[in-house]
């Protein structure tokens, strides 16, 4: 009686064990026993706490008539018995557990398959070096063509490990960016290529070259986006965009058009801006050529373009305009 | 003497004495010379860019004084506050202590009087951002609007007068004061941010952590009892992180994803992130490994944990659509809300509506930078729609 207790609530507890959605795992996947009978993992490497799929993988033998016993750290599961693929939840870092999937035939013949999951975090630091201005509180974005600075932080419950005494192989879009494993290359550089996601996958092996941690992450190219704000001289640009057009109330006014995301070696370098007011193409006064001011002439309206293009990576480009009543 | 002349001559006196008369009628007694004539003088105020000790006094009368609960407290638009009781009087005096936007000056408000006293006109040109200690002795204020602001160190007298300015030379990510009244401030090194914390007195500082990468959010700890965390800033389209830090490593919290950004006392961790394109927040107790969702959105700029129970937040909140690009959209000032105030119970995963601004007094008010006071019985905040300040008595 008190072992079906045990057994009934080890099936009830596992998928309420704390659940994180996002961290990587590592895996120490020791053996497997049992004649063409192997247990199949998604995701192959789980993260600490992340839900997990285990399914039976016996398609080369005939197991008619055989009963399915699940076995998680040694207690059996009847919850799940006979269920050729099951559900729960991975262990938190450095917890290590055994998931065993046993086949009973009716002559008695038995046959095992045994995986271990330890889980490991494999964090991936996404710092794309695209720009944005000091106001704004989030991270930058990659775009097409620009840079993007990506840090592995693969951890166990102490913390960060050496990044030394791991190997890092990390691949864009299934091409091996640094021509294979790298011992403690932890870190990688990598140019974000056109299309609108790139895949990228790294993973870490130890220093017997077994797989402990591997992810992949679809990487988003954003486009270039310009924003309009009005630029004070005693308290700098405006934190609220332009979204509504300019009502000019003073004699003038000065706007400034942020580019959002845009390749931080062009923001200074080698580009094309251009403003109009009602199609027609306006020299600034400014040194700026973001900035433009907008002095009061008759009343009336009018509308205020401004276009952008990286000269070295065309497809980073903008085109916005906004209404100025005067 | 002809009596002709007599005669004018006393006319003459009595029209002159009737337009003397006439003009004081009019336009008063008059007043010292420089209220009738401009100010000619050609020393800009603005420009001048280095901190200098200034002692002046001004003292108005400009605050609404009104008891109601939820209270506008400046029109001007400000850049940082902090709350000092004066403990030196009787019955102790609660006073107001906030920094211009664009010039740095610090002035205060006596809350039960309405009285505003400037305590320092030192111009700090483009100060973009002020933090107080909580001692009200000191207030660092940034300037200029780049990555890495100049930061100017003042020390304020308790009453009417700013001691010293100091040009800080450490170039400052962010910022802000401990319950120790310490310069707490990351900067950048080689591989990440370095945390640091700057004795105000002797200007010795000392290392607190070390963060692996640069794009970095500090959640900076108030109190012995919490640690500081870090994160990756927030992005509604790449995946954040939560760490808990200390001088020799990080330690993973396992609270992730895309959009992910936090807030945290000794108890609870509070933390936002899309969830299926729409932002869903959890608290979540790291000693236990355990959580709960809560029914309002806590973005870390417009919520505050409560200083004597751990398990209360106040938060301002808007019951809208927040959309997939939240919070990168309202970061950018493309998106504004209309907050209410509320309180959560981070235990029971409850909320509690405190007032509406909208319905109260007919305002509009998108809630930035909510503290809390140190008895916990008043909720400072701006509206990020002007910067201005607002208090609301719980």
């Amino acid at each position: 009686m008190l072992l079906r207790v045990i057994l009934f609530g080890a099936i009830i507890l596992l998928p309420l064990l704390p659940n994180t959605s996002s961290a990587q795992v590592g895996g120490d996947i020791t053996g497997i026993t049992g004649a063409g009978m192997t247990i199949v993992l998604d995701p192959q490497y789980p993260n600490p706490g992340d839900q997990v799929t285990a399914s039976i993988d016996d398609y080369s033998m005939n197991n008619t008539g055989a009963t399915i016993t699940w076995y998680f750290d040694g207690l059996s599961a009847p919850a799940v018995t006979n269920l050729r693929t099951i559900t729960f939840t991975a262990p938190e870092v450095g917890k290590t557990m055994t998931v065993v999937a046993r086949l009973t035939f009716p002559t008695g013949r038995i046959i095992e398959s045994k995986r271990a999951i330890n889980p490991l975090y494999l964090d991936l630091i996404i710092e794309p070096q695209t720009y944005t201005p000091a106001f704004y509180q989030g991270r930058a974005l990659p775009t097409k063509g620009s840079l993007v600075y990506i840090n592995a932080l693969l951890q166990t419950k102490d913390g960060p490990v050496d990044s030394s005494k791991y190997s890092y192989t990390w691949s864009l879009n299934s091409k091996s960016v640094y021509g294979g494993a790298r011992s403690g290359n932890s870190w990688a550089s990598i140019t974000v290529p056109h299309g609108s996601a790139s895949i990228i996958t790294i993973a870490v092996q130890d220093s017997s070259g077994t797989t402990v941690a591997r992810k992949l992450f679809p990487l988003p190219a954003i486009a270039v986006e310009v924003q309009f704000y009005e630029l004070n001289t005693l308290l700098g640009l405006s934190t609220k965009a332009i979204t509504e057009g300019v009502i000019l109330a003073g004699n003038s006014t000065s706007i400034k058009a942020v580019p959002y995301y845009l390749d931080t070696r062009a923001v200074n370098g080698n580009l094309f801006t251009q403003w109009s007011v009602d199609n027609q193409i306006v020299q600034t006064e400014n040194n700026d050529p973001f900035e433009i001011n907008l002095n009061r002439g008759v009343s009336g309206n009018a509308v205020v373009s401004f276009k952008l293009r990286n000269l070295a990576e065309l497809l980073q480009s903008d085109e916005q305009s906004f209404n100025v009543a005067f | 003497m002809k009596k002709t002349y007599l005669i004018i001559g006393g006319v003459s006196i009595v029209l002159l004495l009737l337009a003397i008369w006439i003009y004081l009628l009019i336009y008063g007694t008059p007043k010292p010379v420089e209220q009738f004539f401009t100010d000619f003088s050609f020393s800009g105020t603005t420009e001048n860019t280095t901190p200098v000790a200034v002692v002046p006094t001004e003292t108005e009368s400009q605050v609404d004084t009104n008891t109601a609960q939820l209270r506008q407290l400046t029109t001007r638009p400000i850049i940082g506050m902090g709350e000092y009781v004066d403990t030196t009087t009787d019955p102790k005096i609660t006073f107001i202590r906030y920094a211009e936007a664009g010039t740095g000056h610090i002035y205060s408000i006596n809350i039960t009087t309405g009285e505003e006293t400037r305590l320092s006109n030192t111009t700090i040109a483009g100060a973009s951002r002020a933090e107080f200690s909580p001692n009200g002795t000191y207030v660092a204020i940034a300037a200029g609007y780049t990555n890495q602001p100049t930061i100017t160190l003042l020390t304020l007298g308790m009453s009417t007068e700013a001691k010293k300015a100091t040009a800080l030379t450490q170039k400052m990510v962010d910022f802000t004061f401990s319950d120790t009244n310490e310069l707490m401030y990351t900067e950048y090194s080689s591989s990440g941010q370095s945390g640091m914390a700057l004795n105000p007195e002797t200007l010795v500082g000392r290392n607190l952590f070390t963060i692996p990468f640069q794009s970095a959010t500090v959640i900076w700890s108030t109190d012995p009892n919490t640690p500081h965390y870090v994160y990756p800033k927030t992005s509604s389209k790449l995946p954040g992180y939560i760490y808990q830090t200390s001088s020799a490593t990080l330690k993973r919290i396992p609270l992730s994803g895309t959009g992910l950004s936090a807030l945290a006392n000794s108890e609870y961790l509070v933390s936002t992130k899309l969830v299926n394109n729409t932002p869903l927040s959890r608290s979540f107790n790291p000693k236990t490994g355990t959580g709960i969702a809560l029914p309002i959105v806590a973005e870390p700029s417009k919520c505050a944990l409560s200083h004597l129970n751990t398990e209360i937040m106040y938060c301002g909140n808007d019951q809208t659509d927040y959309g997939y690009e939240f919070p990168d959209d309202w970061y950018k000032g493309l998106k504004s809300f209309n907050d209410r105030l509320y309180e959560i119970d981070l235990k029971k995963g409850s909320a509690t509506q405190l007032i509406s601004p909208e319905t109260a007094l007919g305002r509009t008010i998108d809630v930035i930078n909510m503290n809390l006071s140190p008895s916990s019985k008043v909720l400072y905040f701006m509206n990020k729609n002007d910067n201005t300040l607002w208090m609301y008595e719980i």
